[in-house]
């Protein structure tokens, strides 16, 4: 089992192997990074329900971005979604209704130190997969349970994606332009922060089993990992009355994005302290009416905050992003010109510190990924190997993980139990 | 019944009081039961209202010891107690460059088992090392603010200080997977967190959209599946072929089957303004709970729009114990407990968190 995992460097997290049940996004995302941290991740799709993330078989789900606009041959090999968070990871496929899959799921527990899932709290036990029975296969076992709503109470049992768990977290509601109607974040927002809380969740469980020796069940709530974020919106006695929140900061003003010369262009101020305000009046100092005495304290610049922000975006609309960008850092101000994705992937800093990742993806070529985070500086994480396709890695995990032979493996295929791509009755 | 604040038992954890970022990251060690140290600067006049108001929120579970950092003896004090930890947390601005070596030189010793996690906007190398920054001009600079910004609207970043939290997120990774890897090699390390590379590590699938199309852009509109009704706005996840005909048996919507905008599960998603209008009598006779109500049980992908506020009563977050009360001055708010636990836990009551200024660190001797 030497491929990709050749790096030079330890890996940090190599001694781990996780079945990994996850799909989408939140579950994929979470041990994706625990695979970049070097576990062995073998992701377990159905064979004929794919990750819903690959799009469907062909490209019906009308979810995926391909490269160049082509979906090819086999696009749920090529989606962009599936693509962008199961990287370092084997992928197999096993139908666990089935006898047989069942059974081979739980050699692979056997051998596992992780079980990762983010499905609905019933789907598990009624695969008779919950975490008694794995603990019976697997006594120090490691169950990552991230359901939309926790594993109790009375939402328990409602599915939700990121598009539900943002307006239901809170988030929504304060997202969006000042005087506009809430909205929800561009990505999905929810799915990215669950999946850091479910790989917290496991590395815990790993450090607790290292001095115990106890498997454990660990709990993340997509909706209450949303939630937990705006905890210092609940610290503020109106909390009742917040609506969307635009730029706004609590404990800054002016804090905002204002327009700049140009198309679309954008500056991101923000003035920390009641002594970078001094400094910024004596900067900018074409604004009329800074200096005046009642904005010198956080509190009174609250009050009059949409009166300053109007005379910021008045000045700023005058300059060009990125010179007016330069010379507010010059002056030791917080502040940057707001860049398209595209422009992100090219930043200096990240290009300085070799963050992006290139990995030649079979059924798609070269494509660049955003690095590994965290960085450990004496067993650092890697990027080893692309997605894998649907199933790619079916016969070599049941092979030499499960000790399958090719005989065997060939019943298992003509069954629909494991195998690559569609199932030949599929339509 | 074993308890979430019993996963680090034994790990020591010294904080260096910076932003947000180190405090959550020591935050969330201190909920699994490390024991935190923070130490605060005893030379600080006060702090904002803001760091009051989060106050009981960052730092409950904690324990504090304020030392004056220019002083050479309290430095000492520091260098020794971060000897005999487990794991450091700072911020790379909040120190200088020569407590950084020094604290640098405690890890690189022969055998050292410390893991230090040193938290930055941009990192500890690169141009931008040393950039004037702020969770806002972090987002804006990673592209999130653009994915957010809907046709002919304003950019905008995650409300709050997210960023930093999830940098702070990344820090406790980073910690605990340094203390895992060391229960392997019987060796501490340093790790690094940029709030950038963080953020953007969070944008992947934006990321991989820009390497296969060139660029990534949000939503142009910013609903996504928000749809509005009587007393606010619900979302409806209603393309998929079942739930499409669930919502149309629920409510008797009747479609025309000629009607190609909603004919298959692509069309309807390419086409979600026409439902909107389609449903809009429906949804206007109705209240958020009720839709709720009608379609979750059916386990159709629905949401409410929640304020932060309504959450505080919502029978499901009530039930499951989401929130904890802790004290501020003049009483006690609710705040949002961390949302990793042991399934089945009685959820642990934190400690309250220390007041600023007040040392409550007594364990010297347990330490050393």
């Amino acid at each position: 089992m030497n491929d990709g995992h050749d790096s030079p460097s330890r890996l940090p997290l190599e001694h781990v192997v996780v079945a990994d049940l996850t799909q989408a996004w939140a579950g994929s995302y979470a041990t994706q990074l625990i695979a970049d941290l070097g576990a062995m991740m073998i992701k377990v799709e159905s064979r004929a329900r794919p990750d819903p993330w690959r799009g469907g078989f062909r490209g019906e789900r009308g979810l995926p971005v391909y490269p160049g606009g082509d979906p090819g041959e086999r696009p749920y090999n090529r989606a962009f979604l599936a693509n962008s968070v199961n990287r370092n990871k084997y992928g197999i496929t096993l139908d666990l209704s089935s006898t047989e899959g069942h059974a081979l799921f739980l050699e692979l527990v056997r051998q596992s130190d992780v079980v990762a899932e983010n499905f609905t709290p019933r789907v598990l036990g009624n695969l008779g997969l919950g975490f008694d029975e794995l603990k019976r296969i697997r006594p120090d076992i490691i169950l990552l349970s991230m359901p939309a709503y926790g594993l109790s109470g009375p939402y328990r049992d409602f599915p939700g994606i990121g598009g539900t768990v943002e307006p239901m977290s809170g988030n929504s509601s304060l997202l969006g332009a000042m005087d506009g109607p809430p909205q929800v974040s561009g990505m999905m927002y929810p799915d990215p922060v669950a999946g850091l809380h479910g790989a917290l969740a496991v590395v815990a469980a790993l450090a607790h089993r290292d001095r115990t020796g106890d498997g454990t069940h660990v709990e993340v709530s997509q909706h209450e990992a949303m939630v937990s974020m705006l905890g210092e919106f609940f610290g503020v006695p109106d909390l009742q009355e917040l609506g969307p929140m635009g730029n706004r900061d609590l404990s800054m003003s002016p804090h905002g994005i204002y327009p700049c010369s140009g198309d679309n262009e954008w500056i991101a101020l923000a003035i920390r302290d009641d002594v970078e305000w001094e400094r910024f009046t004596r900067v900018a100092v074409d604004i009329p009416g800074l200096s005046s005495s009642r904005l010198k304290s956080l509190e009174g610049r609250w009050k009059e905050r949409e009166h300053i922000d109007e005379l910021i975006a008045d000045w700023t609309q005058k300059h060009d992003a990125l010179e007016l960008e330069a010379s507010l850092q010059h002056e030791g101000f917080a502040a940057a010109r707001v860049r398209s994705m595209r422009e992100a992937v090219d930043c200096p800093q990240m290009s300085a510190r070799d963050y992006f990742e290139e990995i030649e993806q079979p059924e798609v070529g070269l494509q660049r990924m955003a690095g590994v985070v965290p960085r450990l500086h004496r067993t650092p994480g890697s990027v080893r190997m692309p997605a894998p396709g649907h199933g790619e890695h079916s016969r070599k995990i049941l092979a030499e993980l499960l000790g399958i032979g090719d005989a065997t493996f060939g019943e298992l295929v003509a069954a629909g139990i494991t195998g690559e791509g569609p199932p030949s009755d599929w339509e | 019944m074993r308890h979430s604040n019993s996963m680090l038992n034994g790990i020591r954890v010294v904080e260096l009081a910076g932003s947000l970022k180190s405090s959550y990251c020591a935050r969330i060690l201190a909920y699994w039961g490390a024991h935190v140290l923070r130490i605060e600067d005893a030379d600080a006049e006060g702090e904002s209202h803001s760091e009051a108001a989060t106050r009981p929120w960052l730092h409950a579970d904690k324990q504090s010891l304020p030392l004056s950092l220019a002083d050479r003896q309290d430095l000492s004090a520091l260098l020794d107690l971060t000897a005999v930890a487990d794991v450091l947390v700072y911020e790379r601005s909040s120190i200088p460059e020569s407590l950084r070596t020094s604290l640098r030189d405690l890890v690189d010793r022969d055998g050292s088992q410390l893991v230090s996690v040193e938290l930055s906007d941009f990192g500890s190398s690169g141009p931008w090392k040393d950039r004037p920054s702020s969770d806002l001009v972090v987002n804006a600079l990673a592209g999130m603010c653009k994915v957010n910004q809907i046709e002919g609207g304003i950019p905008l970043r995650e409300p709050g200080n997210q960023t930093y939290l999830l940098t702070g997120l990344a820090g406790a990774l980073a910690a605990i997977t340094g203390i895992v890897n060391r229960h392997q090699t019987k060796l501490g390390q340093s790790a690094e967190v940029s709030a950038l590379e963080t953020v953007v590590n969070i944008l992947s699938p934006q990321v991989l959209q820009v390497s296969y199309q060139g660029d990534a852009r949000g939503l142009s509109d910013g609903r996504g599946y928000l749809f509005e009704c009587r007393d606010g706005w619900v979302s409806l996840v209603i393309v998929a072929d079942r739930a499409w005909q669930l919502v149309r048996d629920i409510w008797t919507v009747d479609v025309d089957p000629a009607d190609e905008r909603f004919a298959t599960e692509k069309a309807r998603r390419q086409n979600l303004p026409a439902i909107r209008e389609l449903l809009r009598p429906v949804l206007q006779a109705r209240t958020r709970r009720e839709i709720f109500d009608d379609l979750a049980v059916a386990r159709i992908v629905c949401g409410m729009l929640m304020k932060p506020g309504e959450l505080l009563g919502d029978p499901h977050m009530v039930d499951r114990h989401a929130f904890v009360e802790l004290g501020v001055e003049g009483g006690m708010r609710s705040y949002p407990r961390f949302p990793v636990r042991i399934a089945g836990e009685d959820r642990p009551t934190p400690t309250q968190a220390p007041a600023f200024g007040a040392g409550t660190f007594t364990s010297w001797g347990e330490w050393k």
